[in-house]
């Protein structure tokens, strides 16, 4: 499926973002923001899918080890991305473990079910999906689904990139990218994707 | 359900058909990627930025991990040297296969011997019982017996004319060439023998392999001696064999 669809916003700003960093690993603070400014959003989107609230804390100690070891870091604008959502996940595990919470839990799960149904969320999903419901509902699928969606959809990786933050192989988290958007198109619903309903429940179980 | 929507949406559904990707990742990406940054927490991370840089921190040694360079260049020199690997298992594969066939066809330098036998005459010519010649050269009689054969047959009208160097071996042995049909039937009168011969492959062949059945004897060396023989009056194609014989027969004298 297309990968070179899914990160085209981000790869928009790909370009920019490997200038910003080059310059800010030149000791460029202006530069730094920069990148930053084009990072976070994508990164405290994925953070917030793996621990919810608590995604602000965790991509402020993400930015301090990303600040600190800028200097280590080799690659392009696309590799940026793909350096920090490793650090970010990092720092993530790190605070579950912590918290010994679980990126998802029965209870929300529950209420996402009642909350996501086709009827009472397509009219809206199409217009445009609020925050909270598309978080809850990519925290409904299951954790490789979610973080690999995440990862392709919200911060803009390439499979292989995606594949290395998850320190999996890529064919396993395109499967993964593939039957989660595959369940979140589902459950929004829209007459194109409901009439491939029968089929995708039957291949992904 | 479609019924209730209107254009708009149906074809927004509609494009999503097949992907269902376009629809479902902007829907995504649009919701949970923030637009509203905290500018307190970005200056957190520049103050950070500028402590590690004041600090000397950034010139620190590239790990792997920090190593997200595109991996183009890597992955040429990954099929250059997957494409070199596998050239070379080929080649030693195929080498394990050449010397298999040698091993078992013979010592390597049969098929040289077995070359040299089948040149011209001339060195061939007084070849009756000299011990050099006997090193790759079938026993005399035997040879004799097989082309006294081969001349048989060709006077009773089938079977191919021998070559040169036989018929010169043969003359060679009768002594003369007027001395051939006699001396061809008192070499042949000695090996009453010959026709029972269970292994002879050669023996309805005439017209290609006329000294098939020349030895009736040798069943100890096998069919392998008998085509070494064979190969000298005709032209051998079978190199492996043909050495064996050269080699065995030269034992044997």
């Amino acid at each position: 499926m297309g990968q070179q669809r899914e990160p085209r916003r981000a790869q928009a700003h790909d370009g920019e973002l490997g200038e910003a960093v080059a310059r800010a690993q030149e000791g460029d603070e202006a530069a730094f923001a920069v990148a930053y400014r084009l990072v976070q959003p994508g990164l405290l989107g994925y953070l917030r899918g793996i621990v919810g609230d608590d995604a602000e804390d965790v991509a402020s100690d993400a930015w301090l080890e990303i600040a600190r070891d800028l200097g280590r870091f080799k690659g392009d604008g696309a590799g940026f991305r793909g350096w920090t959502a490793t650090i970010a996940r990092h720092r993530a595990l790190d605070h579950l473990r912590r918290q010994r919470v679980r990126p998802r839990s029965a209870g929300l799960e529950q209420d996402v079910l009642d909350l996501a149904g086709p009827h009472s969320t397509h009219d809206q999903a199409l217009e445009a999906l609020s925050t909270e419901r598309a978080l809850e509902l990519v925290r409904s699928l299951p954790p490789d689904q979610a973080e690999a969606v995440l990862l392709r959809v919200v911060v803009g990786l390439d499979g292989p990139a995606a594949a290395r933050v998850l320190g999996k192989r890529p064919g396993a988290v395109r499967t993964a990218a593939h039957r989660g958007l595959k369940r979140l198109a589902a459950v929004l619903g829209g007459p194109g994707v409901t009439n491939e309903d029968p089929r995708t429940l039957g291949e992904s179980k | 359900m479609g019924d209730r929507h209107s254009d708009g949406t149906a074809r927004a559904g509609r494009r999503g058909e097949g992907r269902f990707g376009p629809v479902t990742e902007s829907l995504i990406a649009d919701a949970v990627r923030s637009h509203a940054l905290d500018t307190d927490a970005e200056q957190r991370a520049v103050a950070a930025f500028r402590a590690a840089r004041d600090a000397g921190a950034h010139g620190s040694r590239t790990r792997r991990r920090d190593d997200w360079r595109p991996r183009e260049h890597r992955r040429v020199r990954r099929s250059l040297r997957i494409t070199f690997t596998l050239s070379l298992a080929c080649l030693t594969l195929g080498g394990v296969a050449f010397a298999a066939i040698d091993s078992v066809g013979g010592p390597p330098d049969g098929g040289h011997a077995d070359a040299h036998s089948t040149q011209p005459p001339a060195t061939t010519t007084p070849r009756t019982p000299g011990p050099s010649a006997a090193q790759n050269r079938p026993a005399t009689a035997k040879d004799t017996e097989a082309h006294c054969r081969a001349y048989e047959k060709k006077l009773t009208g089938h079977g191919k004319p021998l070559d040169s160097t036989a018929w010169h071996r043969l003359i060679t042995a009768a002594g003369g060439k007027k001395n051939v049909p006699a001396y061809c039937t008192e070499q042949l009168r000695d090996k009453p023998a010959t026709a029972p011969s269970p292994n002879r492959p050669g023996n309805g062949k005439g017209p290609t392999k006329p000294e098939k059945t020349a030895k009736p004897e040798r069943t100890d060396n096998g069919k392998k001696a008998d085509k070494g023989a064979d190969k000298s009056a005709d032209k051998g194609s079978d190199k492996g064999s043909d050495g064996n014989a050269g080699q065995g027969n030269g034992k044997s004298n």
